[in-house]
């Protein structure tokens, strides 16, 4: 199984657009013929909670992502991200957007995200870090900060041959807004390599 | 049963998979009451009814929705009925007696079971339900599988004119993958009038002979069981693993993980379990050495199996609960870890694993009221009443957004317990409390009409002195907002009666029975005040109305229309930091700044305008304020 199913956990707070997300994913993986089994898992739906949604391309019978096992992680939220951790591996490609949400409760303690970086630096993790919420502003609107980090994930290179860029510009354009969505994806798929590149100082190396 | 005809491949959620196989199958009846993780069968039933024609409803509760679909099947349709796992709890009693009758049609009762309580108060596990009541349980293997299963479980009900439990989960529900899509070969949407006391009216003569009945008929389902076409063997050799409903999935994927497939391994599926497909089971036992069946849950086919295999005479190990965990949901590394256990094998998820020491740095972020949630003003309302009122309360709460009431900081759902539970319980704490203790019930609009009406009438009868807080937000807001008996409209927007709460309260003979806005907080707080006051001083039961529509609900439309939010912000001159906007009232949308003055946060700020009666410093003020548009919809 582990060779030929890519296991994909995405993971955010709930209004952030994860569900549209996985379904651009599923639209595309349909388009192209590749099998897709994914698990939407959240509490009590869109009130601002966790959200996680387990994607499964390939022969997969069971929805959920064995711990240890995801290959890539795409976290539309810092403290999201590392929440799911069980997921990763040292060989997981961990795709993250650098914002952070505070969670609405009263007098928490929230991490400083030099001390998230710096953790996931020291445990040898293999991590991204976008400023999506600039780029989704850049496209036009902070509501398609999901579409930026659909971009870096395509860029990423781990998606099988068949669900190419094009692929996902054609289902990206029929969505509502379409054309300030593609713009947003088209500025994630850019800003990740460019950050890969080292065109972009990344967060990583600009700890002190 | 496929025809062929206009295929169509879709992703689908599994529970849109399963309201399409009933259509596949024929629908002509669907009721339901909402529950996570069944909503979606019937949401999408009402979507596909204009094209077949089928009827459709929200019932007002699970046991009205299950007579009805139960009618509708006696009247000669195909019916189905929806319902979260504790939903069947309320249906139980029409449900048991549904399999002594029979139906004419057939009649598909479809319970979520939730593993893991993803949403819910507890995780039974339903398929109990079936072994007790003589009623078959089908469930899917896999995700992909529960269109066809669907169907399967319509043909079953049909053949034997019996009940049938199809039995899906959260994981099952909540998951998308390919469908194809048939058009149905026909459907009948309309019944007969059927007058045959002797089979549908049970009174002790009648019944007793339909136990015969019953029993009779369920043999001859045993039979058919041992050939139902979702069961099946895979591989061959001396061990036994035996995957039952949807942990044949986990356990597929779990084979895979260790890499033994097709080393002496011998694999039973099974959907169709209740009755025990026991010819099947003969086969799969045939020449094996030890056997280990994987289910989630209770072991519920394990007790059934071990029973059936003493009775056969076997004498080998048969394991189940000792490997596979008793507790929460089934994951492909839970059952990994019993299966490497079970074959004396190395665990091979272990090794691959990174530190995970941050984990207890992250705040949690439970699901919380959304900004503008009418429930927050009513809570924040409340409290300060009572205090002013000398009362101390005791805070019976219910099921419904308002749940999320008992985070802090307002920690006012001192129980919970199932739907209609807070005035049950005011019912107990009234006759037992004095001394400026009161007890105080909070339920939802939807909650109210499900089963708030007849506790409320037992509390009027028996003189039990209550504050009733009913939170009318127009909808059934925690299941994604489903309208009830007091909407005033249907599922597609069309008019509808609405029923009145306070004419229903008032006719109930509730004396004091007020109303309030909780978005205008000191005027809440005054009503509220008044109705502790009634409590206390006559010890009668006091009634109070929120109204305000579900905001997440409203803040939809307003999106979907263009219509532009009002907005408020904070005047930085005046705020003091003091905190109370975003600790005491927790408005998700105001937040503390470095300096702990507050901001609001314009993309989630609607507008409410709470926190300006909030604030005692008069820092908030309004930016746009509400257009014509934006207040007609409320
Ligand atoms: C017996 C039963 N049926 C269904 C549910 C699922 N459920 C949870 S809360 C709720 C209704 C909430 O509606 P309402 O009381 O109006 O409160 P709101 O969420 O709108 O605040 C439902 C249907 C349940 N928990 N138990
Ligand atoms: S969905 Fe509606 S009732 Fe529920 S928390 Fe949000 S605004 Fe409140």
């Amino acid at each position: 199984m582990s060779s030929d199913v890519l296991n994909i956990l995405l993971t955010g707070v709930g209004g952030q657009g994860i569900i549209t997300l996985a379904k651009v994913i599923g639209r595309v993986s349909l388009n192209r013929g590749v099998n897709i089994l994914m698990a939407e898992t959240h509490g009590m739906s869109q009130r601002g909670g966790s959200v996680v949604v387990h994607v499964r391309l390939g022969n997969a019978s069971y929805p959920l992502i064995p711990k240890g096992l995801a290959d890539v992680i795409l976290g539309l939220e810092l403290i999201e991200t590392f929440r799911v951790l069980d997921y990763a591996s040292r060989d997981t490609i961990i795709i993250a957007n650098e914002g952070v949400v505070r969670p609405a409760l009263p007098n928490i303690k929230m991490p400083s995200r030099d001390m998230l970086i710096r953790y996931a630096r020291d445990s040898g993790l293999n991590v991204v870090y976008l400023n999506a919420r600039e780029l989704a502003e850049r496209a036009g609107d902070p509501i398609t900060l999901n579409m930026v980090m659909l971009g870096a994930l395509v860029a990423s290179g781990v998606l099988p041959d068949e669900l190419d860029i094009n692929a996902f510009k054609n289902v990206i354009i029929s969505l509502p807004m379409g054309d300030i969505n593609l713009r947003a994806f088209e500025y994630g798929y850019d800003a990740f390599h460019r950050i890969v590149s080292g065109d972009i100082r990344s967060l990583q190396d600009a700890l002190p | 049963m496929a025809t062929g005809t206009g295929v169509k491949r879709l992703i689908l959620l599994g529970n849109e998979a399963i309201a399409y196989g009933a259509v596949e199958a024929g629908l002509g009846f669907a009721s339901a009451y909402p529950g996570t993780p069944s909503t979606e069968i019937i949401e999408t039933l009402f979507r596909l009814a204009p094209e077949y024609g089928f009827y459709v409803e929200w019932s007002a509760n699970e046991k009205v929705a299950l007579e009805a679909a139960y009618g509708a099947a006696i009247g000669g349709l195909n019916s189905l009925v929806a319902m979260k796992h504790v939903g069947v709890n309320v249906a139980m009693d029409p449900l048991t007696s549904s399999a002594y009758t029979g139906v004419e049609g057939s009649f598909v009762i479809v319970s979520a079971d939730d593993p893991g309580m993803w949403s819910s108060q507890n995780e039974q596990d339903n398929r109990w339900y079936g072994v007790r009541s003589y009623i078959p349980v089908i469930e899917a293997g896999t995700v992909a599988e529960l269109k066809e299963v669907t169907k399967a479980a319509f043909e079953v009900s049909k053949r034997f004119k019996h009940p049938v439990l199809l039995r899906t989960t959260t994981r099952l529900s909540h998951s998308r993958c390919v469908f194809d899509v048939y058009e149905p070969e026909g459907i009948r949407r309309w019944g007969d009038i059927v007058r045959r006391p002797e089979k549908y009216s049970m009174v002790p003569s009648v019944a007793r002979r339909l136990r015969s009945e019953m029993l009779r008929r369920w043999r001859d389902i045993e039979r058919f069981m041992e050939s139902f076409r979702f069961n099946w063997l895979e591989g061959d050799g001396d061990i036994l693993l035996i995957g039952v409903g949807a942990s044949y999935g986990v356990l597929k994927d779990s084979i895979d993980v260790l890499g033994i497939q097709g080393h002496g391994i011998r694999i039973l599926k099974l959907s169709g379990f209740i009755p025990l497909p026991k010819g099947l089971l003969s086969k799969a036992f045939d020449g094996v050495s030890r056997v280990l069946i994987v289910e989630e849950l209770e072991p519920v086919i394990e007790t059934l199996i071990k029973a059936w295999a003493f009775d056969m005479g076997y004498n080998i190990p048969i394991f189940g609960k000792k490997f596979i965990p008793l507790e929460g949901e089934l994951t492909i590394e839970r059952v990994v870890s019993g299966l490497a256990r079970f074959l004396g094998m190395a665990n091979p998820l272990i090794e691959n694993r990174v530190s995970n020491d941050v984990l207890e740095e992250l705040p949690p972020r439970p699901p919380n009221l959304c900004p503008g949630c009418p429930h927050r003003g009513s809570f924040y309302s409340l409290r300060k009443a009572l205090a002013k009122a000398g009362v101390r309360p005791i805070y019976n709460g219910d099921i419904g957004c308002y749940s999320l009431g008992i985070l802090p900081p307002y920690r006012m759902q001192d129980t919970l317990v199932d739907m209609g539970s807070s005035i049950g319980f005011a019912n107990g704490f009234a006759h037992i409390l004095k001394d400026n203790k009161v007890p105080v019930a909070i339920i939802g609009d939807s909650t109210f009409f499900h089963s708030g009406l007849p506790a409320l009438v037992n509390a009027i009868y028996n003189r039990a002195p209550m504050l009733v807080v009913i939170l009318d937000n127009r909808v059934t807001a925690m299941t994604g907002a489903q309208p009830h008996p007091g909407s005033g409209y249907f599922q597609d927007g069309s008019k509808a009666p609405r029923i009145d709460l306070e004419s229903v309260v008032k006719g109930m003979g509730v004396e004091f029975v007020v109303k309030f806005d909780p978005f205008n907080i000191n005027d809440s707080i005054e009503k509220l005040y008044e109705a502790a006051k009634y409590v206390k001083e006559r010890n009668a039961v006091a009634v109070a109305i929120a109204e305000r529509a579900c905001t997440l609900y409203i803040v939809a439309q307003a999106r979907r229309k263009g219509i532009e939010l009002p907005l408020y912000a904070v005047d930085m001159d005046r705020c003091t930091g003091c905190g109370i906007c975003y600790n005491a009232f927790s408005c998700p949308a105001i937040l503390p700044l470095d300096d702990k003055r507050a901001y609001i946060d314009p993309s989630l700020c609607v507008g409410c305008g709470e926190c300006v009666y909030v604030c005692p410093h008069d820092a908030f003020y309004e930016v746009k304020p509400w257009s014509k548009e934006y207040t007609s919809l409320w």
